[in-house]
């Protein structure tokens, strides 16, 4: 990161440029942040006046069943929708690297599920999870698989979700990992076809390495993106069966705005913020560490 | 060697099939539900291409008055938000890139990672007090928490590259 000149020497004509963005970051962003704060400590059910209630709302969560499965939900649903995606989306990256017809209105099809709308998309997959009508179970008939009850089982509705969530998400880990195979250089690839390396050895000790960067760069928006999924799942479960999907999200939206207990949703929100900027600093620490086992390791 | 080819054509082919046909599928039925009536649609083994078609569905979606409404309204917010936006975001980054102001960077990579869920109440309450609720400028005014950093974030990266 570049040095940054001393405050004094910044010019007044600094400011015109920056000031409507700080005036709408202020507002719409830095407000709401400290209003939250202020919220999270008072008893506030919407309709009777605020109490002070100092940390009560943050103790009040470890002792919350619903809190403490919502968060082994959480985690469980971003685990598997960081994977899945990422593992599928590296390999229609490399089939999509090779050149075959009709590769690039075939690409664009496999983005499509990225640029539609989730709450069409939940509509559709709902439909399709039916138990006795859907179109799913018609399928797994034909290839002489039981039905599922998919959305409707407390066992499956977590993969049955992730199932949505990777199919919408998959493009997006192909298309940065596509942009990084492009970059490539071709010379590692020319020098090992020579010594006849096979295409799994090139994928292992060629293409892997030189595409990690990519997948941190896919994983920590995948990440982020999972933890704060909220429209998938809203649309097609609210939650349910019971509170068997139920992520903190989720969680925090009923208590906000079905139980309207504003200032434990608040609390709620708060500990969410920092359980999120926590996991990407650990993603973040193993990239610094897997950098310097590179250079360290001199491989 | 030409038949390890053909082998590696056929391996692709069934690659390529595997990735796309989930999304292929997907969209196919979704137009197949759109043209079919609810009998159609409610039938198991499910119908894909039905005796009748009910276009009659999408006569309805553009004769109902209320869709004119949606559209305008869809059209006008989505306009509004992208050149504020826009007006807000390439000034500021041009100020951050050529002050090399990086800190304020971190605000905006803060705003990105927060769930959207906590702007929620307080920007009701603010629009509350302002007397905007019932209007479309709250919406666009949502739009800009996301759509500013964004902006400002893709643009220092152009300002900088960009020699004077």
């Amino acid at each position: 990161m570049p040095e940054q000149p001393d405050p004094e020497l910044r010019p007044l004509s600094y400011w015109p440029f920056v000031l409507p963005a700080l005036v709408v970051v202020l507002a719409v962003i830095v407000f709401p942040w400290v209003f939250t704060i202020w919220m999270s400590m008072q008893e506030w059910k919407v309709g009777s006046p605020t109490t002070f209630v100092g940390l009560a709302n943050y103790l009040r969560m470890p002792k919350d069943p619903r809190f403490v499965e919502a968060v082994w939900h959480t985690l469980v649903y971003t685990a598997l929708s960081v994977i899945l995606p990422l593992i599928f989306g590296t390999f229609a990256a490399v089939v999509f690297h090779q050149k075959f017809p009709l590769r690039g209105f075939l690409r664009g099809v496999f983005i499509m599920p990225m640029m539609a709308t989730p709450v069409a998309i939940a509509l559709v997959w709902t439909m399709m999870f039916h138990p006795q009508l859907g179109v799913l179970n018609y399928l797994l008939s034909l290839i002489g698989l039981p039905p599922q009850l998919w959305v409707f089982d407390p066992g499956t509705v977590i993969p049955s979700l992730v199932l949505v969530e990777t199919w919408q998400w998959t493009p997006l880990v192909m298309l940065i990992v596509l942009g990084g195979l492009a970059a490539l250089p071709t010379e590692p690839y020319e020098s090992a076809l020579i010594d006849g390396a096979s295409f799994w050895q090139m994928f292992r000790y060629i293409t892997w390495p030189l595409i990690t960067p990519f997948l941190f760069i896919a994983a920590m928006i995948r990440l982020i993106d999972a933890l704060k999924s909220f429209d998938i799942i809203f649309a097609i479960t609210q939650g349910g069966p019971g509170n068997a999907s139920e992520t903190i999200n989720i969680y925090l939206y009923s208590v906000a705005f079905v139980y309207y207990d504003v200032g434990y949703g608040s609390a709620i929100a708060l500990v969410f913020f920092v359980l999120i900027v926590m996991l990407a600093a650990v993603m973040l620490y193993f990239r610094q560490r897997m950098h310097w086992n590179e250079a360290g390791g001199g491989a | 060697m030409s038949l390890r080819q053909i082998l590696n054509k056929i391996a692709l082919a069934i690659c390529v099939f595997l990735i796309v046909s989930p999304a292929i599928f997907f969209f196919l039925w979704m137009l197949s539900l759109s043209v079919k009536y609810e009998i159609d649609n409610a039938s198991y083994p499910p119908v894909f291409i039905p005796d009748r078609f009910a276009w009659e569905n999408y006569v309805q979606v553009i004769t109902s008055n209320r869709f004119a409404t949606y559209f305008v309204n869809t059209l006008i917010v989505t306009g509004s938000a992208t050149l504020a936006a826009l007006l807000v975001g390439v000034p500021a980054g041009y100020g951050i890139a050529r002050m090399q102001a990086h800190r304020s960077a971190v605000v905006i990579l803060i705003a990105r990672i927060t769930p959207g869920l906590s702007y929620l109440i307080p920007l009701f309450l603010l629009f509350q007090w302002l007397g905007l609720l019932g209007t479309l400028v709250p919406q666009i005014i949502i739009h800009l928490v996301v759509t500013v950093p964004i902006v400002i974030w893709i643009m220092i990266g152009y300002f900088e590259t960009t020699p004077l």
